[in-house]
């Protein structure tokens, strides 16, 4: 029974812990220095007062191959159990909400094409709307980040 | 406990390591050992076991207390120490370190520690019996006592402060506390002073009784404590200055006594709780439990003879004039404080978390970005002219006044090289033992002062170049008789700093290194051609030491010869930005001399334009850049390989824009520009679509966030904000040569 921070990815609802979210910064009114050598989900880095940190886009992470970048595209800042801080490109964020109970397990009708370690979850959060509860930390793991 | 406290707990402990390394050692060397010397010994091992238990490191505070004990032996001998129990002093301590790493990671077992301790005392039982005792005493210096006591009653009032304000206080906190103060007791020995023992003595009573719950531990209890200790501080200041009135000592001391018995009381209610007299006297029970103090303090008042010829000593102060001033108990006499506890013992510096300096220098970064934004407003106002003009003369002050602050903060990280050698003389020493040599160590530029973030990675390089220095330079006794020189090598380093650099050399006056020898070694194991071989310089051959997998020693020994020292320290050195160069002489000796920057944070780099994107390429790195004419550019074979023909020389040629897969301005070589690096071992061109200006640049990590990337060294920020990238040449050196022999 925690509270989380609702975005979306490609029109479907993703939460993550609160207690992970640093900060939000407007995609478009920052500058993202791409480094070439890295996996093309990792945007590149941006300078988050003094601080280096990279930026991965989660939409190409879980596989948009043309995101769109709009006012709305944000970035959210992660402080990873890793102690590392890292920015994730999302199309949007929704809400803050808590969510109470047993995550539901996801099940393979669901169709959600992420690699199922990457998520601890379903929860219900309206009731019409469903979100999958991700595993940030696996997600952002530098090991898992960087292995195509 | 928390990792926090664990880790300063080692750093700490480590220093008095380093302390205690350099004591030994140099009385190894002069074959003996001094009474100042041994008193700082005992200390070191004092604090190391008071500073283990309070971690819980148990194992090591008892090794710890054994070896104090012995000290403690030393000390009280006839003679000096003998040169064996020195040595073995030696190897405790050693052993004492890996204790504490094993104690750190968790590796100890109590059936080894145990073991382990056993056979220490066993040693020690051995010295000790033929050992003659002797009672004249020279107490450690003033000043190391009294350091120590402060640090103690930090560490006091830390506890009693930290401690929850509730009515409980853990049985480990209790015994610490207890212990405490129970060793400031046993350091103010040292001082020479009479009352303030006296007094510590009734409140380790007081602690002692809430340690056997004869008293109940109570948020009343713990003001009392803190208020007792700091009237202990103004006891032990005034005893010190001689000021301590005996009449409102006796007082103080009688009221910490009553205060003690009726705590008791409260304590156990079957005990007379009328007693509102509080006369400790009028309770038998209480009368036995409180006993040790009330004795002590009775034998003060029965002989102030002793004590009072003390203070007369001092013309200042008669005993008829202590006797007869009534000051009022809790006052402190307002008189000038000759020797006042806390200016001797005060420190002049502090410890910093490096973490918390990166956020100064991140902060001041960010002034500077700021600066730089506001510069550019100010351009904009060129066409009022007045305004412009009051402008800019302020922003010069600004952008002074950052720079000053910039390089204020760059200084906090800069250690002297002293932290460096307080290292070296143990493994010179040890090194020189295992390979049957003998071995004078000097070294000079101790004050020299040097980035604390690159002295981790120096650390590595100047082991082996020592190592090296050792084995392969100086020789054997047998061999340096035969030669005409002090069967005693000589093995020295220096520091100096010039124009910006720092200067390390590393000096043995040793077999100097064998150019023949070097060069067949490097045909053989194909790190050259003959024909690259023929055309290279004296100089040019003795660097084929740092070439990987050379080594000229017939046989491979613990200490160096497997060929990987060297190649090691080529690769360190230049990941710190500097350079290394040998000079060497037959039978003369060899000097290696690293040339570092002066600090890791900021590095000078030239700008370079590839494609649309900008990159910095350290400046360090460069030896020449050109834009070649077409036929500079020679193609090998069939591939796509390119190299530049310079002067005879043929330089590999990396397109950078490929490397990165940028779009580039030009495709035709002599259309760009090529600037030739230098690594370790070879050179290479750049090709670059221009270059730009140059700049001095905030080196910032892109590991701490994310991690290693392949071409890319580090960051900074640039003049808007946004990130630049500095360039690592050794890595797309490396890379390069991969992509070719994948091919």
């Amino acid at each position: 029974m925690s509270e989380y921070f609702i975005f979306k990815l490609m029109d479907e609802n993703y939460a993550i812990e609160l207690a992970h979210v640093k900060e939000i910064l407007v995609h478009s009114q920052v500058i993202i220095t791409p480094l070439f050598t890295e996996p093309k989900w990792v945007e590149g880095v941006l300078n988050l007062r003094g601080e280096v940190i990279p930026v991965v886009d989660l939409r190409v992470r879980f596989g948009a191959t043309k995101p769109l970048f709009d006012e709305e595209t944000v970035i959210i800042v992660i402080r990873t159990e890793e102690q590392k801080l890292i920015g994730i490109i999302v199309d949007k964020i929704e809400l803050i909400h808590e969510i109470t109970g047993e995550l539901l397990t996801q099940t393979d009708e669901m169709g959600i094409g992420i690699d199922p370690h990457y998520i601890k979850g379903l929860a219900k959060i309206s009731s019409s709307q469903m979100s999958v509860v991700l595993d940030i930390d696996t997600v952002l793991n530098i090991e898992e980040l960087t292995t195509i | 406990m928390t990792a926090e406290i664990l880790d300063f707990f080692v750093e700490e402990a480590n220093e008095l390591f380093d302390n205690i390394h350099s004591i030994l050692l140099r009385s190894e060397e002069m074959g003996q050992l001094d009474t100042a010397e041994l008193d700082a010994l005992f200390r070191d091992f004092h604090t190391l076991k008071g500073g283990g238990g309070s971690v819980g490191f148990e194992s090591f505070s008892r090794y710890a207390h054994i070896l104090e004990n012995f000290l403690e032996m030393l000390k009280s001998r006839h003679s000096p120490p003998t040169n064996e129990m020195i040595e073995f002093l030696i190897e405790s301590t050693g052993r004492l370190q890996e204790i504490m790493n094993e104690e750190y990671h968790h590796t100890t077992t109590p059936e080894k520690s145990e073991q382990e301790t056993a056979s220490l005392q066993k040693k020690i039982e051995e010295f000790s019996t033929h050992s003659p005792q002797k009672s004249d005493e020279k107490p450690p210096t003033f000043q190391d006592s009294a350091g120590e006591i402060t640090d103690l009653f930090e560490t006091l009032f830390g506890l009693l402060n930290s401690s929850p304000t509730s009515a409980k206080i853990s049985s480990h906190r209790l015994l610490e506390l207890f212990r405490n103060v129970h060793t400031l007791k046993g350091a103010s020995e040292f001082l020479e002073v009479d009352f303030f023992p006296i007094y510590l003595h009734e409140i380790e009573t007081l602690l002692d009784k809430v340690r056997l719950k004869e008293i109940d531990y109570s948020e009343e209890i713990r003001i009392f404590l803190i208020d007792s200790l700091k009237r202990a501080q103004h006891i032990l200041d005034e005893e010190l200055s001689q000021s301590l009135d005996i009449v409102s000592f006796q007082k103080q001391s009688e009221l910490l006594h009553k205060e003690i018995a009726r705590f008791h009381r409260q304590t156990e209610p079957d005990l007379d709780i009328l007693d509102k007299k509080g006369d400790p006297a009028a309770d038998p029970s209480d009368e036995n439990a409180t006993l040790p103090p009330f004795q002590l303090f009775e034998e003060t008042t029965s002989t102030p003879e002793r004590s009072t010829a003390d203070i007369s000593s001092t013309p200042e102060s008669s005993p008829t004039q202590e006797l007869s001033k009534q000051t009022e108990e809790e006052s402190i006499p307002q008189k000038d404080r000759s020797l006042s506890l806390k200016k001797v013992a005060s420190s002049t510096s502090i410890r910093v978390n490096l973490d918390k300096i990166d956020h100064l220098m991140n902060r001041v970064g960010d002034l500077v970005i700021t600066k730089s934004m506001l510069f550019e407003f100010a351009q904009s106002l060129r066409s009022e002219d007045s305004l412009f003009k009051n402008l800019s003369e302020k922003l010069s002050t600004l952008d002074r006044d950052i720079r000053e602050l910039q390089e204020a903060v760059m200084g906090v990280r800069m250690i002297p090289m002293n932290t460096i050698y307080a290292r070296l003389p143990k493994m010179v020493r040890d090194l020189a033992k295992r390979l049957d040599k003998q071995v004078r160590f000097e070294h000079t530029g101790e004050s020299v002062e040097i980035d604390k973030m690159m002295v981790e990675g120096l650390m590595d390089p100047l082991t082996h170049i020592i190592r090296n220095s050792l084995d392969h330079g100086i020789e054997p006794p047998q061999i340096r008789i035969q030669k005409g020189k002090d069967p005693k090598g000589l093995l020295s380093i220096t520091a100096s700093q010039e124009s910006g650099n720092i200067i390390i050399s590393i000096r043995d006056d040793g077999a100097g290194i064998n150019i023949e020898k070097v060069s067949q070694k490097a045909l053989e194991c194909g790190a050259v051609t003959s024909e690259e071989l023929s055309r290279m310089d004296e100089e040019q051959k003795r660097m084929l030491i740092f070439h990987p997998g050379l080594t000229t020693v017939q046989s491979v020994s613990t200490v160096s010869g497997r060929g990987v020292g060297m190649d090691v320290v080529m690769n360190n050195i230049h990941a710190l930005g500097g350079e290394i160069k040998v000079y060497s002489q037959a039978d003369i000796g060899t000097e290696f001399q690293l040339i570092l920057p002066l600090t890791l944070a900021i590095l000078d780099g030239l700008n370079v334009q590839i494609g649309e994107r900008q990159m910095i390429l350290p400046l360090g790195n460069i030896v020449e850049s050109l834009q070649p004419l077409p036929q500079m550019i020679k193609h090998v074979g069939e591939s796509d390989k390119e190299l530049l023909m310079l002067r005879s020389e043929f330089i590999p040629i990396i397109r950078l824009h490929r490397f990165f897969n940028i779009p580039a301005h030009y495709e035709n070589l002599h259309e760009g520009m090529l600037i030739i690096v230098k690594t370790s071992h070879t050179k290479v061109a750049l090709f670059v679509d221009d270059f730009l200006n140059q700049e001095q640049i905030v080196v910032k990590s892109l590991e701490k966030n994310y991690k290693k990337v392949d071409g890319i060294g580090a960051a900074t920020i640039r003049g808007d904000g946004s990130i630049g990238l500095i360039l690592d040449v050794m890595s797309i050196v490396e890379m390069y040569r991969k992509g070719e022999t994948d091919r």
